[in-house]
């Protein structure tokens, strides 16, 4: 398949994918790869620099870092997932049905999502956990929400072109319903777009709810949260930088893979779309 | 026109124009030649895949950007080679020797300028005038074009026209720098029948009045045959007959042309079954030994599928590149 | 022709209007534009109705609104003898078996992400024309040879193939139902000229074998008169011309016809060019108080009464009608 050559040809967002896998593989297996566990006090060993023994070093209760960074993979790698899942779900639902019904329903809907929108996404997570209190739980529901109207929008904005696109009129005038329509011609037309939204939406996820744990609105000690291990780590941060450097390098590095990966896929799926629909004379 | 010259205002020879794409190298112009004579109207005719769009495009200069390079050949404007200048020349040369119109009058004007001003950019680039002086220029070329209401064309916007306006605005800019030949890809493809019939008139009289060469790309042979006064009919890259539109029309010689003539309807001509040309269009990445056209030409011999035939001249300059036809009417090699 | 029963008649239509207004900013009157303004057709079954006019005048509506693929203003349309206007969805369902489209655009025509199989199993399966997975792919294979392509395309996609071949594929999307009627669209427009005459040949053949009726639009007067029985001319909005398809071309009675007519260039350089007819104006100029003939500004033989009184369509002959007032 075409996509799969174009993709290879982003060899940035090959090794992004490659790097993502590979952490998807510690999430899974982090806590028979962590060395100590998560919660594990060790006053003997408060603030230690990294060495052999603790490859991160250890923060202020002697808890190993490198164990906490590890399992803190998993916790990150869940709610990002969780969260966009949830909300392309939802997102798509509503703009699937907004995009086809048109009209002054559509006008409402996308008022709505255009309010929602126009919070500061960060504001709006703070906003919504002050409300339901701290949690992860909570941390995704947050996130969950603030990224529905982004995947409204796309899908309704994808379904509006769709759906005078000639091959849809063509299936009007075979009977097809308008179900049939929507989830056999239209959506297969608008998942392209949802995955590259997808996936750089999990790194802008991730980014948010680390930022609401290092506030202290979202995960609660002793979960191995990053943003919550930064929170910890910001005492020190003048005398034992490697407790804040980990965590913050764990999040760079799984944001950007996401980032990459998204905008390869949308370069890959890009000319691919444009070779199969046009012609060259 | 009765006062031609001998002199040819372009000469093309042996152009061969490759575009370069990730899934390989496709040949779109493979040894082309032809003479523009001064003060004639050449038509290119072909379909989709023959390679007429791209040889104005590689004659303009325009391929830069595109994955597109020309790998051989010359192009001789005034005796001059075209091919080795620096892109700083060839926009010197681009609307004050050479001046192109494109197909879709409405979008190849800036939507967002009203269009005496576009026109005035045109006027302004090859003559020193100041914004005043463009300005009254303008509203007297957009008079003598025929235009009722010059002052009020002047501050449109493209939208505000009709496709016929927008291109004869188009055409009023490409004469506006008074070049030596203009090429005009598909001009009307896009329009109205009877919108065409005017555009066509308009054109004539230009020409007439100017004394412009004509560089006319086309599919429609019915267009070809009111302005041409020669026509190149291409297929698959290649050239495969020219001469001058009477003796094409009148006896064509290749399979092709033969087809293509064949395969129009007209009116008023009763028929049971049009001629259709079998098969389809090659895709220019695949290319097969021999001649282009040999697995549709129903008249194809062992030798077409082997080898390529060169240009078999014939009288009055009727060249054809078919082995059959010099099987049959004799005719000199002339590649 | 006029004086048809309507039972006699596969479809009808009368006094068919549609009108789009178009937004123009907040503060501007919307643009109103008559695509259809009362148009009255009769199609006889077996016959090929050619419908031919230049952009805007409303032949594209014309077909989708027939089709029920646009909903009129007003106006009414029988197919068999039955009032098909008000129908909602649900109740054209079965209907929709008996009147197939062809589109213009082969491109945009075939979904890109399926396979032809599955394009053509969609009707089949839509209408419950077939049982088992087996019947359907079956029928596909059959349908694939009626329109002249092999069977093992089934498996391919859409981009895959060449504007003529989709076309073919187009059109055996449409015969899945076996419909009696076919719109066909400017069908042969978007393709190069050897392969138009591959399609409207493989169009005739199929005519012929299933005993179809087709409206056939099209802005190539040569295209339309080559496969049409009848044909009629439209302008803005309406037709100004019906009539059988030799008359049309030897005596063309209104001057928009005539104009028309002129203006195709032939290729045949020896032929005799004085005659043709330039119009001024560009299509779609109407007067500005809409009363009288709408061809009225740009006519060459218009007459005072024609920018007062809207002519009606007037028989001439038995299969030959015009609207025109120089033949009050």
């Amino acid at each position: 398949m075409s996509f799969w050559r174009a993709f290879k040809k982003q060899k940035l967002a090959v090794i992004a994918g490659i790097v993502l896998l590979l952490l998807i593989v510690i999430a899974v297996f982090c806590t028979k790869i962590a060395p100590y566990g998560i919660n594990e006090y060790d006053y003997s060993s408060c603030l230690q620099a990294p060495s052999a023994a603790h490859l991160f070093g250890t923060d202020e209760f002697g808890r190993d870092l490198f164990s906490r960074v590890l399992c803190g993979t998993r916790i990150s790698l869940l709610i990002g997932f969780a969260s966009v899942t949830l909300a392309a779900l939802l997102g798509c639902a509503i703009g699937l049905f907004s995009g086809y019904a048109g009209g002054r329903t559509d006008t409402v809907i996308m008022t709505a999502c255009d309010v929602l929108y126009a919070f500061p996404g960060l504001v709006l997570a703070i906003a919504i956990a002050a409300v339901l209190g701290p949690g992860l739980i909570n941390v995704v529901i947050a996130v969950t929400v603030f990224r529905i109207p982004v995947f409204a929008r796309l899908v309704r904005g994808n379904t509006l072109k769709l759906k005078n696109a000639v091959y849809v009129t063509a299936e009007r005038n075979l009977g097809a319903s308008k179900s049939r329509i929507l989830f056999r011609h239209i959506l297969p037309g608008v998942l392209p777009n949802i995955i590259v939204q997808y996936s750089l939406s999990v790194s802008s996820s991730i980014l948010t709810s680390a930022s609401l744990s290092f506030l202290g609105m979202g995960a609660v000690d002793p979960t191995p949260e990053w943003g919550l291990i930064l929170n910890g780590a910001r005492t020190y941060v003048f005398t034992n930088l490697y407790y804040a450097l980990f965590p913050g390098l764990a999040i760079f590095i799984t944001v950007l893979c996401f980032n990459l990966l998204g905008d390869g896929l949308r370069s890959a799926l890009d000319p691919r779309l444009t070779a199969q629909e046009g012609s060259i004379s | 026109m009765n006062e031609k010259s001998n002199r040819n205002v372009l000469e093309v020879r042996d152009l061969c124009v490759s575009f370069f794409t990730d899934t390989g190298t496709v040949k779109a112009v493979d040894r082309l030649s032809f003479d523009l004579p001064e003060g004639g109207t050449l038509g290119i005719v072909g379909e989709s895949g023959s390679g007429k769009s791209v040889t104005s495009l590689a004659i303009m200069g325009l391929l830069k950007g595109t994955s597109g390079r020309i790998t051989n050949g010359s192009i001789c404007l005034d005796g001059r080679n075209l091919v080795p200048l620096s892109e700083e020349e060839k926009r010197k040369i681009r609307g004050r020797d050479i001046s192109m119109i494109f197909q879709e009058p409405t979008t190849t004007l800036d939507p967002t300028m009203p269009v005496g001003i576009q026109i005035g950019e045109a006027i302004r680039l090859h003559s020193r005038l100041s914004k005043a002086d463009a300005r009254k220029a303008v509203l007297e070329l957009l008079t003598s074009m025929g235009f009722s209401q010059p002052g009020q064309l002047y501050s449109a916007y493209p939208f505000q026209l009709s496709g016929g306006q927008c291109q004869r605005i188009m055409i009023a800019m490409a004469m506006s720098g008074h070049p030596r030949m203009l090429i005009a890809d598909e001009p009307t493809t896009a329009l109205d029948v009877t919108i065409q019939a005017q555009i066509l008139d308009f054109m004539r009289k230009l020409k007439k009045e100017s004394g412009t060469s004509i560089l006319l790309i086309t599919h429609n042979l019915g267009v070809v045959a009111e302005m041409c006064d020669q026509v190149l009919v291409m297929y698959c890259s290649r050239p495969m007959e020219t001469g001058m539109v009477k003796d094409i029309f009148a006896h064509p010689m290749h399979p092709y042309t033969r087809g293509l003539l064949a395969s129009i309807p007209q009116p008023g001509v009763s028929e049971n079954t049009l001629y259709c040309i079998p098969g389809n269009v090659p895709d220019p990445g695949k290319t097969l030994p021999g001649c282009k056209f040999a697995p549709r030409c129903s008249e194809a011999m062992d030798i077409c599928r082997q080898e390529e035939p060169p240009a078999f001249l014939y009288d009055n300059g009727h060249k054809s590149c078919c082995w059959k036809c010099s099987a049959q009417y004799g005719g000199n090699a002339h590649e | 022709m006029e004086g048809m029963l309507m039972s006699e008649a596969l479809l009808k239509t009368v006094n068919l209007q549609k009108t789009y207004s178009r937004k123009q900013g907040w503060f501007d009157k919307p643009r109103i534009i008559k695509a259809l303004t009362g148009v009255d057709l009769s199609i006889l079954p077996g016959e090929t109705f050619g419908v031919v006019g230049e952009s805007g005048c409303g032949k594209s509506t014309l077909g989708m609104t027939i089709a029920k693929l646009i909903e009129p203003d007003a106006g009414e349309i029988y197919f068999n003898g039955r009032n098909i206007t008000k129908l909602s969805e649900k109740e054209m369902h079965g209907l929709r078996k008996s009147m197939q489209v062809v589109f213009q655009d082969p491109f945009a025509s075939l979904n890109p992400r399926m396979s032809i199989h599955d394009i053509l199993a969609e009707p089949l399966i839509i209408q419950k024309m077939t049982g088992s997975r087996a019947e359907t792919d079956s029928r596909v294979s059959e349908l694939l040879q009626q329109v002249g392509l092999d069977m093992y395309c089934a498996h391919r996609y859409p981009h895959e193939f060449s504007g003529g071949q989709r076309q073919r594929i187009g059109i055996a999307r449409a015969l899945a139902v076996n419909p009696s009627l076919i719109i066909a669209d400017e069908p042969v427009s978007a393709l190069d000229v050897s392969i138009q005459a591959q399609i409207l040949n493989l169009l005739c053949s199929l005519r012929q074998k299933f005993s179809l009726t087709y409206i056939f639009i099209s802005h190539d007067l040569s295209v339309v008169e080559y496969i049409s029985d009848r044909i009629g001319v439209m302008y803005l909005g309406n037709f100004v011309e019906i009539s059988d398809k030799n008359d049309l071309f030897r005596h063309p009675l209104h001057p928009y016809t005539q104009a028309l007519l002129s203006a195709i260039p032939v290729p045949d350089p020896a032929a005799d060019r004085k005659k043709r007819i330039i119009l001024s104006g560009n299509t779609g100029d109407i007067v500005k108080n809409e009363t009288g003939c709408r061809f009225y500004p740009r006519c060459f033989k218009r007459m005072p009464v024609c920018a007062e009184v809207p002519p009606g369509l007037i028989p001439v002959s038995p299969c030959h009608c015009v609207s025109c007032h120089l033949y009050d």
